[in-house]
């Protein structure tokens, strides 16, 4: 073969690959940055650059990439020298997370980071309480190892719980007080539902009704997962499709219920029993003003909810359950996942 | 160089000439087919014009569903009594996309709704009542404005 044909073989060969290298299929990732402590993240996808500067609660719009595998990592954003000098702690010495993803042709996906930057000093050393209780308003009382005493009224969180036992005494007017007793173990979540019975006195042969009583962990540390978007299917006409995702590891199994704000209609069951870290299907709801609750799963306990939410028609969207540690709140954050084109 | 040579060196030339030509006619179909919007369809620079203004149109309209989203989030959170230092991140982020959306705006509106943001923030401190009212006139100035098709850009 002479040297030029060789050539022209070799240009064809040169100019194909180009072209595959064009037209190679492709997924669609975004980043949501859900640890409230941690810095502000970069995203590294096979040791390249692919998104910088994410903080905490943004949800990035998604970004187009090869299908395939891919070694994805998120590390602290890089910072100036002059600002990196300035920070005395923190951002650097937070290892790179690293996960490996397969992602398919024309599939969306969302990496979600969770957990906790830093230890609450004694997090594994001590436990939580979560308390539902039905009526709603009826007063508790907690006390337990040394000297332990808390009174408040309806559903509470106590975390930082020396591990040992607890007795919970629950009153309300018009019902039977009840008293008894759980354990609180080291970095779990001990979880009570109590149902008040109508009626006057102290509760004796028939005891209350205690739903759950499962275990949550207290602490975890910064991690990084990925899950499918799936938005092949477009909003009904008229609805929309939300799911929700759980990113709260010290958050046991949660329900989350869209009650319509005007009443009408039945409440939407949007997840059912869904634990860290794990998302729900999308679930249909009509276009409108809703009130989403979360609630302990299988009880009627509400752990967050936001009262007045609209749900815009032609939409799919994502609500990500977020616990933020400074003062233990539970958080619904919305994300738009996609949006149709609708018009008015 | 022999005739030989001559002709040999004329028809390897010729050769080459023919698979350089298929090869760029198959580049150039390629290209055509792979073409959205096709180069050939009248008025294509409307065309694209329009395409463009739809998707600007739609990410605009995504971001004030967002910033809409997020503040109905927040007025939660007010109603919920949490602390006003734990409010600042969420406030940051829904002015960064109230930022974005307020670019495409009338400029009295753009600065009536500056003007509430701004406010908002103190307000979250000194008074819950004044922060909930800002919040929902901020909601109702994103409900009632804009989307695909509503403010003529997806023409």
């Amino acid at each position: 073969m002479s040297p030029s044909v060789r050539r022209v073989i070799l240009a064809i060969l040169a100019l194909l690959a180009v072209c595959s290298a064009v037209a190679q299929p492709l997924a669609a990732l975004r980043l949501t940055h859900l640890s409230p402590d941690a810095p502000r993240m970069d995203l590294v996808i096979d040791h390249r650059l692919f998104l910088r500067d994410v903080a905490y609660g943004q949800v990035t719009p998604y970004s187009s990439l090869p299908a395939g595998q891919h070694e994805i990592s998120v590390i602290p954003h890089r910072l100036p020298d002059a600002a990196a000098q300035a920070e005395d702690e923190g951002p650097r010495s937070l290892e790179p997370i690293t996960i490996l993803v397969e992602l398919d042709e024309g599939m969306y996906y969302t990496l979600a980071v969770s957990g906790f930057y830093q230890r609450t000093s004694g997090a594994a050393a001590t436990g939580a309480l979560a308390i539902a209780v039905e009526p709603s308003d009826a007063t508790l009382v907690v006390s337990g190892p040394r000297g332990f005493s808390r009174r408040f009224e309806g559903e509470e969180m106590l975390d930082g719980l020396e591990p040992g036992d607890y007795r919970i005494r629950a009153e309300h007017e018009g019902h039977r007080a009840a008293t008894f007793e759980i354990s609180v173990r080291e970095a779990e979540v001990a979880t009570v539902s109590i149902s008040l019975q109508e009626g006057e006195g102290d509760l004796t042969d028939a005891g209350p009704q205690v739903a759950s009583g499962g275990a949550a962990a207290a602490w975890r540390p910064v991690e990084l997962h990925a899950f499918r978007d799936d938005l092949s299917a477009a909003p009904p006409p008229g609805g929309s499709r939300v799911r929700l995702i759980h990113l709260s590891p010290t958050t046991l199994s949660v329900d989350l219920l869209a009650i319509a704000s005007d009443g009408g209609g039945e409440p939407v069951v949007l997840a059912t029993g869904l634990s860290f870290p794990n998302a729900s299907a999308y679930t249909r709801l009509p276009g409108r003003e809703f009130t989403l609750q979360i609630r302990l799963a299988g009880t009627d306990a509400i752990l967050a909810q936001i009262p007045a939410l609209t749900i815009e028609a032609g939409g799919v969207y994502t609500l990500f359950l977020v616990r933020e540690p400074e003062d233990n709140y539970l958080r619904l954050i919305p994300a738009v996942d996609l949006l149709l084109s609708v018009r008015h | 160089m022999s005739q030989w040579g001559v002709r040999r060196f004329v028809a390897e030339r010729r050769r080459i000439a023919i698979v350089l030509a298929v090869l760029l006619l198959s580049v150039l179909t390629w290209w055509l087919l792979a073409a959205d919007p096709w180069p050939f369809a009248p008025e294509r620079e409307s065309l694209a014009q329009r395409l463009d203004a739809g998707k600007t149109a739609l990410v605009d309209h995504r971001q004030r569903i967002e910033a809409r989203l997020r503040l109905q989030e927040l007025e939660a959170a007010i109603a919920d009594g949490r602390r006003s230092a734990a409010l600042r991140p969420s406030y940051r982020l829904i002015e960064e996309k109230l930022e974005s959306v307020l670019a495409r705006e009338e400029p009295e509106i753009r600065a009536a709704l500056r003007t509430e943001m701004t406010e908002l923030l103190p307000d979250l401190t000194r008074n819950r009542g004044a922060a909930r009212a800002r919040i929902e006139r901020l909601i109702a100035a994103l409900q009632s404005s804009s989307g695909p098709g509503r403010q003529g850009q997806a023409k």
